[in-house]
């Protein structure tokens, strides 16, 4: 009692040196950008248990702004209102409000809003296409820049000092003039600050200059690796609720359009702790049908009961097909104009290709690609009191929070307007594109079944068969060059399966761009970027073709710089062959056709590309300044770094080159890959030496994370190029775990050599651009080891032998 | 009921017998860094010590780890880092930080048993273990740094 007595005094002790504190109040929109400062009254009063009569004085926090919250104690919180997935894109969000606001590093945590807050403070939580750092780099630095004026002017007056003769430095400001500083700390405990930041002002805030960074680019270590090496960091699949049960999923025959006629759970009643089945009856166009969610006390026993269960499905019979079916339906298809929506046509591809002197034609294909997260889809879920919760790492927060609640409403008959809910964001155990609410609403569909809290884990096998993939591709292209190899003309056609049509998405017509014959064909970007590239050629043409049949079968998603991945295997690739049988150099080649500086392509409608682009209501900064001519500069720079040449041989040893600007033509990050690879003849095994990247993005927040990024893309798309190929067969996906589904290992993982380029221009994404390069850099290396070239992706050693041996 | 040492604690389990250790751990005990990936002991997420050696906790039943010294990532670096820890820490090698645990845990058996691998030991042991991030190149690098931090330890 005692003890607790001393804490008291020293508590109010503290209290009435901090009793004149005031907080600040912000007003935000949905941007963060038109933040203002304002302040109310003194410390907040909260109920004493010890003496009700006489409440505690808790000190409360400086937060200019809903990005970062400042304690008394000078710990600084930077709000992250996006999903940490490997990306530590928390520790690059930190150093940019820092080294504005000028904070001393070593007090400085993270964390991870979730719905409703964050989307109330900070706007959409979606964490996709690389985007984090080029859309939030302005705001950011705006809100540490009006903190560190705040804390100027208020340090200023407490030193009576000039403000002019104050700087920031540290988290503290000194007079430069007397010597003496104050704490920002010390000011924010003692002090009043009255400042107000109207959206004129915070918009006409002086940024530092590239060459006045100090923290930005330094290799600092991230903020979240210590808790990912010592097993406290916590995923969604980490978390609980209390009195939760357990559930896992079971998959239906086919991907899509299976319905459950029957189900008979007989036999797992005699398996201890099974519960029950619940069959979510989603409807059968949903990418979800024909599942069901065994309900059990533990997870073993849910797994063991979906074993058991007895399942009668309605099988969709037109949906009983493979991969080669689709690549037949799109050969059709691209045999049919009427069927094709025109993306680009400059000049005029039709009439000048029929007067080339060399005419050149090739089908490329790239199979379906999985996902491969470590950490399986889960979700947990409950309802407390009248609100609803929901644990999980999700890429986009913020569509839970807007998609679940007509969920809810529809299986609890509350109105939609009254469904409280709260989304806890948490650690994503690898997301590329794919963690949304796939676990989520079965958990919640479950949950409302049995009326209790449930965490819902696939199994791997489920998540196999549950893949939504990177859509299989089958590409014609055809081009013409004149008489000097120059190419004048080249096409590109297209046909894939679309994700931004999927109807459980409903994306808005607004972000459709439309085809240019006017057929009322909606062309989704995600489908198609890539296919922009920045070569010079006078004459060409860009067509998407919609494989509807692909579409029926399964649902297809985002995947690690989406349709880049396949895009730019294809262009690289082709331009590659076409240098090949001019005879020309292919890096000679590449550079004489990247001149171009203007950029009038866009794959998304204007409207969208802006707000993109503006990331809400940010200054505009081109990232795209310099066009074709960075592009150039990074292949120049690779191929100097990686001593290219295609002179020098060694019998079946090779290098290839590739460059490319996903991941979009507006928001590109200038990437150039050297691929050195030895190719077994005999067994027609590609082993990868090296590889070589020179990569421009812009700025550079944290060197070293930029180079995690960059290795990781590299091997990532290393794997996807030699391994990975996903199967579908009878209408789903049947391989069941990571022995038939193969991943690049250790073993497999060559050397790479990186040269990060600084421009100092706006920082751009390096999440994914590098994963897209690899692909044609290696099979353009395998022409050059042994004269082949790779049509189909995952590149295959029986493709190869097949080849050498024909 | 079963009894079984994690980390030098006691604990009682009423788990059925053939329960994976794995869900024994994260579920009933709370360890939660030690996870599930492929269920298959292909990936290596859950990875953790038995009697010194790395075994799959996906892999073994609660009741045969009875009477063994059971180690999690949890009780890897208690007292102080393990210097495979240290190592990780030093060379950033953790991106998504799923399988690290597992990483990890195959990298600090590796040492216990031959302080001194080879290149070749090293990627053969640790090819065992995937990760999806791809941070293979780092982990390669860390385990030799951790040869050289427990070498100076031990002089």
């Amino acid at each position: 009692m005692k003890l607790k007595k001393n804490l008291m005094q020293n508590l109010e002790t503290n209290l009435v040196k901090k009793i004149h504190r005031r907080d600040f109040l912000v007003y935000s929109a949905l941007a963060t950008t038109s933040m203002s400062i304002g302040y109310k009254t003194n410390a907040n009063e909260v109920r004493n248990l010890l003496d009700p009569g006489n409440p505690l004085m808790i000190p409360t926090n400086f937060e200019p702004t809903a990005l970062f919250t400042m304690e008394p104690n000078g710990i600084t919180t930077i709000h992250v209102n996006k999903c940490e997935m490997g990306q530590h894109i928390g520790t690059a969000f930190a150093q940019i409000i820092s080294e504005e606001l000028e904070l001393d590093w070593k007090n400085i945590r993270i964390d991870y809003p979730g719905w409703p807050d964050n989307i109330q403070k900070l706007g959409v939580h979606f964490t996709a296409a690389s985007s984090s750092i080029s859309e939030h780099f302005d705001e950011l630095s705006r809100a540490g820049v009006a903190g560190r004026i705040a804390l100027l002017e208020t340090g200023a007056e407490i030193l009576e000092a000039n403000l002019e003769d104050c700087i920031a430095k540290n988290s503290k400001i000194i007079d430069t003039w007397s010597g003496n500083s104050i704490s920002y700390s010390d000011i924010l405990s003692q002090t009043t600050i009255e400042r107000k930041f109207d959206k004129e002002e915070l918009m006409a805030l002086e940024l530092k200059k590239f060459e006045e960074y100090n923290l930005i680019g330094k290799p600092l270590k991230a903020l979240d690796s210590f808790e990912k090496i010592n097993g406290s960091a916590k995923y969604g699949i980490d978390s609980s609720l209390p009195g939760m049960i357990y559930a896992t999923v079971l998959t239906p025959p086919t991907r899509k359009k299976s319905v459950v006629k029957s189900f008979n759970d007989e036999d797992c009643k005699s398996i201890k702790g099974y519960i029950k089945t619940v069959n979510p009856k989603l409807d059968v166009n949903d990418p979800q049908s024909g599942w069901l969610i065994i309900l059990a006390k533990n997870f073993p026993a849910a797994i063991k009961s979906a074993k058991t269960l007895k399942v009668d499905w309605e099988i969709p019979q037109e949906n009983l097909i493979s991969t080669e079916d689709l690549f037949n339906e799109a050969e059709i298809l691209t045999n049919d104009k009427s069927k094709g929506a025109v993306i680009y046509n400059e000049g005029s591809f039709d009439d000048e290709f029929n007067k080339s002197k060399e005419k050149h034609e090739a089908i490329y294909k790239t199979s379906f690609v999985a996902h491969g997260l470590l950490e399986p889809y889960n979700a947990v879920v409950g309802k407390f009191k009248d609100t609803w919760h929901i644990i999980t790492g999700t890429q986009a927060n913020s569509f839970t929070g807007w998609g679940m609640p007509p969920m809810i409403a529809e299986r609890t008959g509350v109105p939609v307007e009254e469904v409280k809910l709260v989304v806890h964001q948490r650690l994503a155990g690898g997301g590329y594109g794919s963690r949304g609410d796939e676990a989520t609403r079965l958990a919640l569909i479950a949950s409302i079944d049995i009326d209790k809290p449930v965490k819902l884990i696939y199994t791997r096998d489920a998540m196999m068969k549950a893949t939504e993939p990177r859509t299989a591709t089958y590409q014609k292209l055809t081009a013409g060059t004149l008489s000097d190899g120059t190419l004048h003309s080249m096409k590109i056609e297209l046909c894939a399966g679309s994700m931004m049509k999927r109807p459980d998405w409903g994306m808005p017509p607004d972000f459709f761009q439309k085809d240019l014959d006017g057929k009322d064909l909606k062309i989704g970007a995600w489908t198609i970027e890539g296919g922009d590239h920045w070569y010079s050629i006078p004459n060409r043409k860009f067509m998407l073709y919609e494989n509807e049949k692909l579409n029926n079968a399964t649902p297809v998603t985002a995947l690690r710089s989406i349709s880049n991945g396949y895009m730019i295997f294809t262009v690289e690739s082709f331009i590659d062959e076409i240098a090949r049988k001019l005879n020309k150099d292919p890096l000679e080649y590449r550079l004489a056709m990247l001149n171009n500086n203007s950029n009038k392509i866009s794959s998304w409608p204007p409207s969208v590309e802006n707000l993109l682009l503006k990331g809400g209501e940010q200054p505009l900064r081109r990232r795209d300044e310099g066009g074709a001519l960075r592009l150039k500069n990074v292949l120049l720079a690779v191929a100097g770094k990686s001593k290219y040449s295609i002179n020098k041989k060694r019998k079946n040893f090779g290098i290839g080159i590739a460059v490319a600007g996903a991941e979009r033509r507006k928001s590109p990050t200038w990437n150039a890959c050297v691929a050195e690879v030895y190719v077994d003849t005999n067994s027609g095994i590609v082993d990868v030496k090296k590889l070589t990247f020179a990569i421009d993005c812009g700025t550079v927040i944290n060197r070293d994370g930029a180079m995690a990024q960059i290795e990781g893309s590299a091997l990532f798309g290393l794997s996807m190029a030699l391994h990975e190929e996903l199967v579908f067969k009878n209408g789903q996906f049947p391989q069941k775990n990571f022995n038939e589904y193969k991943m690049l290992r250790l073993k497999d993982s060559p050397k790479i050599e990186i040269e990060l380029i600084e421009t100092g221009g706006q920082p751009v994404g390096l999440g994914e651009p590098a994963t897209t390069t690899v692909a044609p850099a290696v099979a353009n290396a395998i022409y050059d080891a042994v004269g082949i070239r790779i049509k189909k992706l995952p590149i295959r050693p029986d493709d190869i032998r097949n080849q050498l041996s024909s | 009921m079963f009894n079984i040492v994690v980390n030098g604690q006691s604990y009682y389990t009423d788990a059925e017998s053939d329960t994976p250790l794995l869900w024994v751990l994260r579920e009933e005990l709370g360890l939660s860094g030690t996870k599930f990936g492929c269920g298959r002991g292909i990936c290596g997420a859950c990875s953790i010590h038995i009697n010194g050696e790395a075994i799959r906790s996906c892999q073994i039943r609660v009741e045969d780890a009875v009477g063994k010294t059971i180690t999690t990532i949890e009780g890897l670096g208690e007292q102080k880092l393990h210097p495979v820890q240290e190592a990780w820490l030093d060379l950033q090698v953790p991106q998504c930080g799923y399988c690290q645990s597992g990483q990890i845990m195959m990298a600090a058996s590796l040492l216990a048993n031959n302080p001194d691998p080879t290149d070749e030991q090293i990627i053969a042991t640790m090819s065992d273990n995937l990760c999806r991030c791809m941070t293979y190149n780092r982990v390669k690098k860390a385990v030799k740094k951790a040869i050289e931090i427990a070498k100076k330890e031990n002089a």
